[in-house]
């Protein structure tokens, strides 16, 4: 079964068929001993969603290295008995594990991404897989996104990763430009822009500093903000996606209160 | 036989009337481990108990409109009627898992092992805190799904968003002014470094001060959060995911095992109040013994209306 539809008003890339029922089919028992697996311990299936509000200025991986508005998108874990998402009844189809605490987020202003749909610029999922066995001879399977590649595991220490923040950004600016990921309002980026501005003022504020390193630091906060004011906004190419957040409508003016 | 000439040496000895080594008399020592107990700490508050209930789902409903949250309209004249108003009300839930742990020895790993920690008698009771680590990388993972956001993704985390983050409390209608955080070990190196670089900390009274934001399970209060550490908090797009929230943002439930009928009744150890049976058994057959343990609860975020909460984004380093 697909994610639920986002209720009325909400955003088209919400209500994007995506199931992970092959991968939580995959995780519900021990797994298949398949060697050479990672030396880490298994973990849970995730979704990539956005949270209307969360936006942020990036550069890293951007045309000319020019600040860009870029969305939000953080894990949804699959994890039973963790924000709604359940263990499974006998016999239960293997979307109930998550479709509950899917449905909650997505009321809450979420935005789902489809592993199956909404792939990378090479073709390949989000989302990717690997046997692991952890120390201890927990088996299964290790999930981790696309922009995460697994560094030396050097003696002693756990297994950690490299991660492509340039090609994570491009992305993201990609599923906007698609029309997967709705602009972002311009209040969610003004209050974070007077968040900015703010630590500028805080700065100017710091006069027991010698002059010289009180300059620096005073037009350091202000190319920061700068930066900020500045970012480019990108835009849906295809109008496919429209923002779930909802607007109270036409202010009315003088004339209405007179006309009455 | 082996013949000791003279000078008798400790070289000449040690094979046959010696040791290659010898134990330290002391308790065996224990590999590093994080210890930071969420419940026992009251970070996370029992919100019910679905045993006997049909469900495994608890809900825990709110209501608002009333009381602090309306003033009483002013009335136009002397005989304005008053427009009846309403009340509003919302539900949040927390979904009870299983989760399960095994472990067996042999029969003469019981018989000539040295030590009971190596044995299924001492890894049995190691089973409480495994719960408490279990639990722990729930409320992890339950904070990282908290929807408002302050730090910047990328970007260590500064003493601007430490102020930022304070102030998403302090301005938020109704907050009590307690707030507890729970944030990766190096998102707290972050804001140290950032701290180090802040003219008015420059002094050495508060940076003696500084010192309580350390490691080791629990840091200190530091401009009025109840700051705490953990490696179980997650990790998404390259960036920590921690999180700060009023005390009653995230709760557990429980699935009482009281009524569980079990094969060896009195050998099995219930713990009620975590959800919690251990039971122990053994195949002569095959000369070894196994416990396990099964523990049903779950872990989740209210609704931000009844208790503010934001994450603490900053890179992953």
């Amino acid at each position: 079964m697909p994610i639920p539809s986002t209720p009325a008003g909400g955003s088209a890339a919400s209500a994007a068929a995506a199931d992970l029922s092959r991968l939580i089919s995959e995780t519900s028992g021990p797994a298949e001993d398949v060697s050479p697996a990672w030396p880490i311990t298994p973990n849970f299936p995730f979704f990539l969603m956005h949270w209307v509000t969360d936006w942020t200025v990036e550069t890293a991986g951007m045309a000319k290295g020019k600040p860009t508005w870029l969305p939000g998108l953080v894990r949804h874990i699959v994890l039973p008995g963790c924000n709604n998402n359940r263990t499974l009844k006998n016999g239960e189809k293997a979307t109930a594990a998550y479709d509950g605490a899917v449905m909650k987020n997505v009321r809450q202003g979420a935005q789902y991404l489809d592993p199956e749909r909404h792939k990378l610029a090479n073709g390949s999922k989000y989302s990717r897989k690997a046997p692991a066995r952890s120390p201890l001879g927990q088996t299964g399977f290790y999930f981790f996104d696309a922009f995460s590649s697994p560094l030396d595991v050097l003696p002693g220490r756990k297994m950690r990763f490299r991660f492509d923040r340039p090609e994570w950004n491009r992305w993201r600016l990609h599923l906007v430009e698609s029309g997967v990921i709705a602009p972002p309002s311009p209040q969610v980026l003004a209050e974070t822009q007077r968040r900015h501005s703010k630590r500028a003022e805080r700065t100017r504020a710091l006069t027991s500093l010698d002059q010289k390193e009180y300059d620096r630091r005073v037009a350091a906060a202000a190319a920061t903000s700068a930066t900020y004011d500045g970012a480019l906004v990108p835009k849906s190419k295809t109008r496919r996606a429209s923002s779930s957040l909802s607007s109270p409508g036409r202010v009315p003016s003088p004339d209405d209160a007179e006309a009455n | 036989m082996t013949a000791i000439t003279s000078p008798v040496t400790f070289a000449q000895t040690q094979g046959d009337l010696g040791y290659a080594y010898v134990f330290g008399e002391q308790e065996i020592r224990r590999e590093l481990a994080e210890s930071l107990n969420l419940v026992g700490l009251g970070l996370v508050q029992l919100v019910g108990n679905v045993a006997n209930t049909g469900s495994d789902v608890i809900r825990i409903d709110r209501i608002g409109g009333i009381g602090y949250a309306e003033a009483m309209a002013t009335m136009g004249t002397e005989i304005a009627p008053i427009t009846l108003t309403g009340l509003t009300t919302g539900y949040d839930t927390v979904t009870v898992a299983r989760h399960g742990l095994a472990k067996s020895d042999s029969y003469s790993n019981q018989i000539q092992g040295r030590r009971l920690e190596a044995k299924i008698a001492g890894m049995r009771q190691q089973v409480v805190p495994s719960w408490i680590k279990t639990m722990r990388q729930k409320v992890a993972t339950a904070g990282a799904g908290i929807t408002d956001v302050v730090g910047t993704s990328g970007a260590l985390w500064t003493f601007d968003d430490e102020l930022d983050l304070i102030a998403y409390f302090n301005e938020t209608e109704g907050f009590q002014g307690d707030a507890i955080t729970l944030r990766h070990p190096e998102q707290f190196t972050q804001l140290r470094e950032s701290i180090r670089n802040e003219p008015n900390f420059q002094f050495p009274d508060i940076t003696l001060a500084l010192q309580g934001l350390k490691a080791g399970g629990g840091f200190a209060d530091w401009l009025g959060l109840r700051n705490h550490a953990s490696f179980d908090v997650t990790a998404s797009g390259g960036d920590h995911q921690g999180f700060a929230y009023a005390p009653g943002a995230i709760g557990w439930a429980v699935g009482s095992t009281e009524n569980v009928e079990v094969e060896n009744a009195a050998t099995t150890m219930f713990i009620g109040e975590f959800g919690l049976v251990i039971e122990t058994k053994s195949d002569g057959n095959i000369a070894t013994s196994r416990f396990d343990a099964n523990a049903w609860f779950g872990v989740g975020t209210c609704d931000p209306s009844v208790a503010p909460q934001v994450r603490i984004r900053s890179l992953n380093t």
